[in-house]
């Protein structure tokens, strides 16, 4: 399965503010074949909800390209904005904001099928039943309100919703953050046997590496606008290469002695991520680094291939490869 | 009195909210306790009770019965949060902080940090103090939580600051009153991963500068493994298992800890296991016995009549299930 499902080249999404340009995605490139999944990780102000926002078409992009199975994403929002929209569902990080709670389930699902696909009301039902089902719920919830489910039911309705259109691409914000942990496993395996079935690509945002263990076939890593580091997830876990990476994977809050054993070492990331607005000069993470050189700060660095398909930026890199 | 005693003893505390749709019964016979210095987690599920359990220590849930037992070093004295006349109360409230969830929504946005800040400590002063000298401690606190030029901090507003920034503010402001029990209600959960780190590791130095006990309540079991000397889990009201943090995530005994802990994410990788089948029960009609027995993988016919006693493994752990013994009494 090599086929591409979605392509960013370049991608660059600016934001006129009045205290100046916000640089929220500045130049990511990353692509995702079918049936993999491509977790993009990275804390909040990383712009990573900014790359999913574009590639729904809610934003135009200031520069860069968006090949959506090697169709023009600008051309298609203008076109043909429904053929977009069909094909690349979103599911939100808050299932309880992101429904509707005065609609049924019914309602909730019924709307993108009859937008999308023009059934029939028999046809319709048929296919919410079997909706409702892939989402391991029974056909009673169809006459629920969306106020009167559960956290963990309202997320299955959100998926259910997003599959209702039949899309090759999903995007995932951060789907089970609002969760408990014996909900999420629920979820995520849910949404792994999903993806088996329908032969999904997902777009799975998060901030938990953790999780993204366990879900991604990639990873890519962003700090503000930028990606830093991207690879094939086990190769990503084997040998992390950017000190951004090291000190995310540092601070993860982990529950056994062999998940202790994985951390690369014990430094506290120091600061905050810098403003969007006032980027730092040379290397953006320059100012948070433990393993800083004074060029890190004076000349920007690019995002090379290390290894076979692990790409890092940083200056260590740079110099001498390998 | 030298010797290590508990600061905190909650006895068979219990909760009925009354609503339209009849009583629930919130909190089911808890008992737990903290010592001095001691830094307590309670893990558990949204909706078992941790929070509600946190809102009874600072009388802003009135349990139906139980006691809470707090040692007051100031008064000298125990007393029962539940029974204190309000002026006893008046006293403790100054020895007992909460910080919660939602920095953003815990700190008045219409005023400054500097404000805010001069009134906890204001609030706390055994005497009147000058203002001055208000300012000086202010700022001392700021330097404390290490946020760098706490004169522009005080000054500006509290969505002029990050998330992180402002947990600091509230760690600060808490501290501010040297209490001697604190309860973190899931203070990092709005947190980045970097950011909770830094915060979790401020408070850990901070709690044991000060010696201050620490209930913290959170639902991250990675969080509570970072942070607590002993932890309690609860499910639905009630205590399932309390031991020694290392002792609890090397042995696992309930089969609720069990399955939450086999349930989170490892960085190890290998899957997600759904450890825990069903749903929380119902609060208004709950399972007499263990109020597990209706997801539990082990359960025996007795669990659903018998609420099992909290037994005794070693003197580092309990665990109130049938299948380590445990007669029904």
């Amino acid at each position: 399965m090599s086929e591409q499902t979605l392509r960013v080249t370049c991608l660059k999404k600016y934001f006129a503010t009045r205290r100046g340009t916000v640089r929220a995605v500045d130049g990511v490139s990353l692509s995702i074949n079918r049936g993999e999944t491509l977790a993009l990780i990275g804390e909040s102000g990383s712009g990573k909800t900014t790359v999913a926002n574009t590639v729904i078409g809610k934003y135009v992009p200031t520069e860069g390209q968006i090949l959506l199975e090697g169709n023009s994403i600008a051309q298609l929002i203008y076109k043909r904005p429904k053929a977009l929209r069909q094909r690349v569902q979103m599911v939100f990080q808050d299932p309880g904001s992101s429904l509707n709670p005065r609609r049924t389930v019914k309602q909730t699902l019924g709307l993108p099928l009859k937008l999308y696909h023009h059934e029939s009301r028999e046809e319709r039902k048929q296919r919410m039943l079997e909706l409702l089902e892939r989402v391991e719920l029974s056909s009673e919830y169809l006459t629920k309100v969306s106020s009167a489910l559960s956290g963990g039911e309202k997320a299955r309705i959100g998926v259910a919703r997003a599959l209702a259109a039949e899309p090759t691409l999903v995007i995932l914000d951060e789907p089970t953050s609002a969760l408990d942990v014996s909900i999420q496993a629920k979820i995520i395996n849910m949404l792994l046997r999903l993806q088996r079935e329908l032969t999904l690509s997902y777009l799975f945002i998060t901030h938990d590496l953790s999780l993204m263990r366990n879900v991604a076939t990639h990873a890519a890593i962003m700090y503000l606008g930028e990606i830093c580091e991207t690879s094939q997830k086990e190769e990503f876990f084997r040998n992390p290469l950017h000190p951004y990476t090291k000190m995310l994977l540092s601070s993860v809050p982990v529950v056994s002695r062999e998940e202790e054993a994985m951390k690369p070492f014990k430094t506290v990331l120091k600061g905050e991520i810098p403003s969007p607005i006032d980027l730092p000069s040379g290397c953006r993470f320059h100012t948070r680094c433990p393993e800083r050189q004074t060029h890190c700060s004076e000349q920007t660095c690019e995002l090379l291939e290390v290894h076979t398909g692990h790409w890092a930026r940083c200056h260590h890199f740079s110099e001498a490869p390998q | 009195m030298t010797q290590e005693h508990d600061l905190l003893r909650i006895t068979d505390l219990q909760v009925d909210f009354n609503t339209f749709e009849g009583c629930l019964h919130v909190l089911d016979r808890v008992s737990i306790t903290a010592r001095m210095g001691e830094k307590v987690g309670l893990v558990g599920e949204s909706g078992c009770g941790k929070s509600t359990l946190g809102r009874c220590i600072v009388r802003r849930v009135r349990p139906v019965a139980g006691e809470i037992i707090f040692w007051s070093e100031r008064l000298n004295n125990v007393e029962d949060i539940v029974s204190v006349t309000d002026s006893i109360w008046k006293q403790l409230r100054k020895q007992i902080q909460m910080i919660f969830q939602e920095p953003g929504a815990a700190i008045n946005p219409v005023f400054t940090v500097g404000d805010q800040l001069r009134a906890a400590i204001r609030f706390s002063a055994p005497t009147h103090i000058g203002k001055s000298q208000i300012q000086r401690r202010a700022i001392e606190l700021l330097q404390e939580v290490q946020l760098s030029d706490p004169e522009r901090i005080m000054s500006s507003y509290p969505f002029q600051l990050s998330g992180g920034m402002q947990q600091r503010i509230c760690i600060a402001m808490a501290l501010g009153v040297q209490p001697s029990l604190l309860i973190a209600d899931e203070p990092t959960t709005a947190l980045d991963v970097t950011i909770q780190e830094q915060i979790l590791r401020l408070f850990n130095d901070l709690v044991s500068y000060h010696r201050t006990a620490v209930i913290f309540i959170t639902h991250n079991l990675g969080v509570v493994r970072e942070i607590a000397d002993r932890v309690y889990v609860m499910y639905a009201g009630q205590v399932m298992e309390s031991a020694t943090t290392d002792e609890l995530f090397e042995n696992p005994m309930h089969p609720y800890t069990r399955g939450l802990i086999s349930a989170v994410p490892k960085l190890t990788g290998g899957g997600i296991i759904e450890g825990i089948p069903g749903h929380i029960p119902s609060y208004l009609d709950p399972p007499t016995g263990c109020r597990f027995c209706t997801r539990c993988p082990d359960v025996v016919p007795k669990c659903d009549e018998v609420r099992p006693p909290i037994g005794s493994i070693n003197a580092s752990h309990e665990v109130a299930c049938f299948l380590y013994g445990g007669e029904a009494s």
